[in-house]
């Protein structure tokens, strides 16, 4: 009889000021090479909830990863008086100060990146290094967005669907998600205040770009870099929207390597030895 | 049309022979070899005085077969001693070579030249996996995201890494970059429907050579029309590049017995040492991932060494005769075929380089007037193979 996988994650509520606030957490507390505990990395969602890939599992390996559900999604209400994305960056910054010591490396995907990139214009001092992973918010002249139409939405998201590892939602619960970010966004598609507020982004910012992606447009990509103060773009070849499903292993790569020795990561390991 | 003047710049002395590849260089002479590649250079500098609107070579390793490890190095004399032709490099073998390398001296190129490059991103052929070490199983890969990025290279305007199969690169931002804008021309070769279609997924120039038929290079073609259709651009003739082994001089007889020579030259002595080596890459490694895909290459080689030159005319896969049999051959191609390039190759294994020159000037003088106004008018090129009945 095959063993069954022992699940890495596990639900968990925080109470913050604001509300409730669901999320998930595994892995392992890893050290540098100084014997320093790793930060935990805080893993902000898409506007599909979160799904678990195998690019979480793998950095699972050695670093604590905390995932909270955006409120509205994946089966949980919205936090009264959390209606914006100010409110919301306020609302996960207070959830690393309360629950992680104040604290982490942030990495976004899609709504997850916008909503990543406001918590580190607004609150600095939670965040060390941010990764930014096809994110949302910089849609320029019309292009790019969310496909209405379900197949089509599904090709645009991954170049490799049979990468995905099974979900552990309901098909209601995911279906339940559509168009829940408005309640933050109101759907603007270019975020004007926080394009005037990139600046004010202190961390160092990886911003990982799928070769094939076509919801997020590569010009939006180029406001987001021309604004942030250090950042490194990087192509992440043959990966669509959700490169964390398309490309586990080399982006489990990339981020680790990123999150050990922050800029110094554009040094090979092996020259850094 | 237009006509792209290849060299191949073989050692054309190496003794008739059987010898393993890769070649001992105890017989390299480094003195001759100095003289060969003043030569073969002037040689291609007077293509452009010929009328050729394109001059150039290509990359081989490890045999006398072509003494051309870099063309680059070439291109760049050439770009500096021409002034109007295109420097065609077909090309570098990229998935050999570190991509932003290749990006980087392509972009030099292209500025020393003032922007007259045309890039050949080319696989290979089997056995130069060997020479330098990489796994041929890996060659369409490695050329498909090294295409890519060397795109990459040449059109971000700020630094950017990629991670991908092959290749990680954290902090890219190439100086110079290409003059032309976005970026010069690439050609991928295509022997086979395949790699044609390759070709039109990059939205590249095709570079087909060593066809067996005029109808084999037809079919080629129009694999890469409909992919480049399906992919949603459009090819013109300017996008198809053909090549042909040329010689031309005052009757056919002359120009067949001179060819016959080199050819024969060619096939048993040049090519004759990596043909072991290659056998050994397709049996042993899935360099052809396609079913079929070494035995139709072998098929191809093997036709193209056991073809007289009579069978070659009559095919029509060589320029060979007289100028006004050249001048029909040149315009049965482009009646066939469609392309709006002509790739020709003089110096077949060891025909004399005065032969050569002759040969460039009889098409300077007698077949280029001729052939030269070929598909001025712009027709449209064939209907799509796969159309929909009803459409």
């Amino acid at each position: 009889m095959a063993a069954v996988k022992k699940p890495i994650f596990k639900s968990q509520i925080a109470k913050l000021k604001q509300g409730e606030l669901t999320f998930w957490v595994g892995g392992k507390k890893g050290v540098d090479a100084d014997g320093k505990e790793h930060l935990p990395v805080v893993y902000l969602h898409g506007a599909g909830g979160l799904y678990k890939s195998a690019t979480h599992e793998l950095l699972a390996a050695d670093r604590r990863i905390y995932m909270p559900i955006i409120p509205g999604h994946d089966g949980t209400d919205y936090v009264p008086d959390v209606d914006s994305m100010q409110k919301l960056a306020g609302l996960i910054a207070d959830f690393v100060r309360k629950k992680l010591g104040g604290k982490c490396d942030l990495w976004g995907h899609s709504f997850g990146g916008w909503l990543a990139s406001w918590v580190a214009a607004l609150h600095p001092d939670v965040i060390d290094l941010l990764v930014l992973e096809n994110p949302a918010g910089y849609r320029v002249e019309g292009k790019g967005g969310i496909p209405a139409e379900t197949r089509e939405l599904f090709r645009q998201m991954f170049k490799h669907p049979e990468k995905r590892i099974p979900d552990d939602r309901t098909r209601e619960m995911v279906k339940a998600n559509a168009g829940k970010t408005r309640h933050y966004h109101r759907g603007t598609p270019l975020d004007a205040d926080l394009v005037a507020r990139l600046g004010d982004i202190s961390a160092p910012t990886l911003v990982a770009y799928g070769t094939d992606e076509e919801m997020i447009p590569l010009e939006g990509m180029r406001i987001l870099c021309d604004g942030l103060q250090r950042h490194f773009l990087i192509y992440m070849y043959d990966s669509k929207h959700c490169i964390h499903v398309d490309q586990p292993e080399r982006f489990s790569r990339l981020m680790r390597d990123f999150f050990d020795r922050g800029e110094a990561f554009i040094v090979t390991s092996a020259a850094a030895e | 049309m237009k006509f792209n003047y290849f060299h191949l710049m073989p050692w054309d002395s190496f003794p008739e022979r059987v010898e393993p590849w890769p070649v001992a260089n105890a017989e390299f002479d480094p003195v001759k070899a100095t003289e060969l590649y003043k030569t073969y250079i002037d040689t291609l500098v007077y293509a452009e005085e010929c009328g050729w609107d394109a001059v150039g070579c290509n990359e081989h390793h490890f045999s006398p077969y072509g003494l051309m490890s870099n063309c680059n190095i070439l291109g760049a004399i050439l770009a500096t001693r021409t002034s109007r032709v295109k420097i065609s490099m077909f090309g570098n073998l990229v998935p050999l070579l570190n991509p932003i390398r290749v990006a980087e001296e392509y972009a030099m190129l292209d500025v020393l030249s003032g922007g007259r490059l045309i890039c050949g991103l080319m696989r290979g052929i089997p056995h130069e996996y060997i020479a330098y070490n990489l796994p041929p199983d890996e060659s369409v890969s490695r050329l498909n995201e090294a295409a890519q990025l060397i795109k990459k290279a040449w059109t971000e305007p700020k630094p950017f890494g990629w991670e991908g199969e092959h290749y990680q690169f954290r902090a890219v931002s190439i100086w110079p970059r290409p003059r032309q804008q976005p970026h010069p021309r690439i050609l991928m070769s295509g022997s086979n429907p395949d790699s044609a279609r390759n070709a039109a997924r990059h939205h590249a120039m095709l570079g087909l050579v060593f066809i067996p038929s005029l109808a084999a290079g037809r079919e080629i073609i129009d694999a890469y029309i409909d992919e480049a259709r399906l992919v949603g651009w459009e090819p013109t003739p300017e996008d198809i590049l053909c090549g042909f082994y040329t010689c031309i001089d005052e009757t056919d007889e002359k120009a067949k017995t001179t060819l016959e020579r080199g050819v024969r030259y060619m096939m048993s002595v040049l090519m004759t040492p990596q043909r072991q080596a290659q056998n050994l890459v397709l049996t042993k490694t899935r360099y052809f991932g396609t079913e079929g895909g070494a035995e139709n290459f072998l098929n191809r080689l093997k036709v193209a060494g056991t073809r007289t030159i009579d069978d070659a005319i009559r095919d029509g896969t060589v320029i060979c005769g007289s100028p006004e049999t050249a001048v029909k051959q040149i315009k049965r191609i482009h009646a066939e075929l469609g392309c709006g390039w002509i790739n020709t190759n003089l110096k077949i294994g060891n025909v004399p380089n005065d032969s050569v020159i002759k040969s460039m000037e009889m098409f300077r003088d007698f077949v280029l007037p001729e052939v030269r106004d070929l598909g001025a008018v712009r027709e449209p090129m064939r209907q799509p193979v796969n159309r929909m009945a009803g459409e």
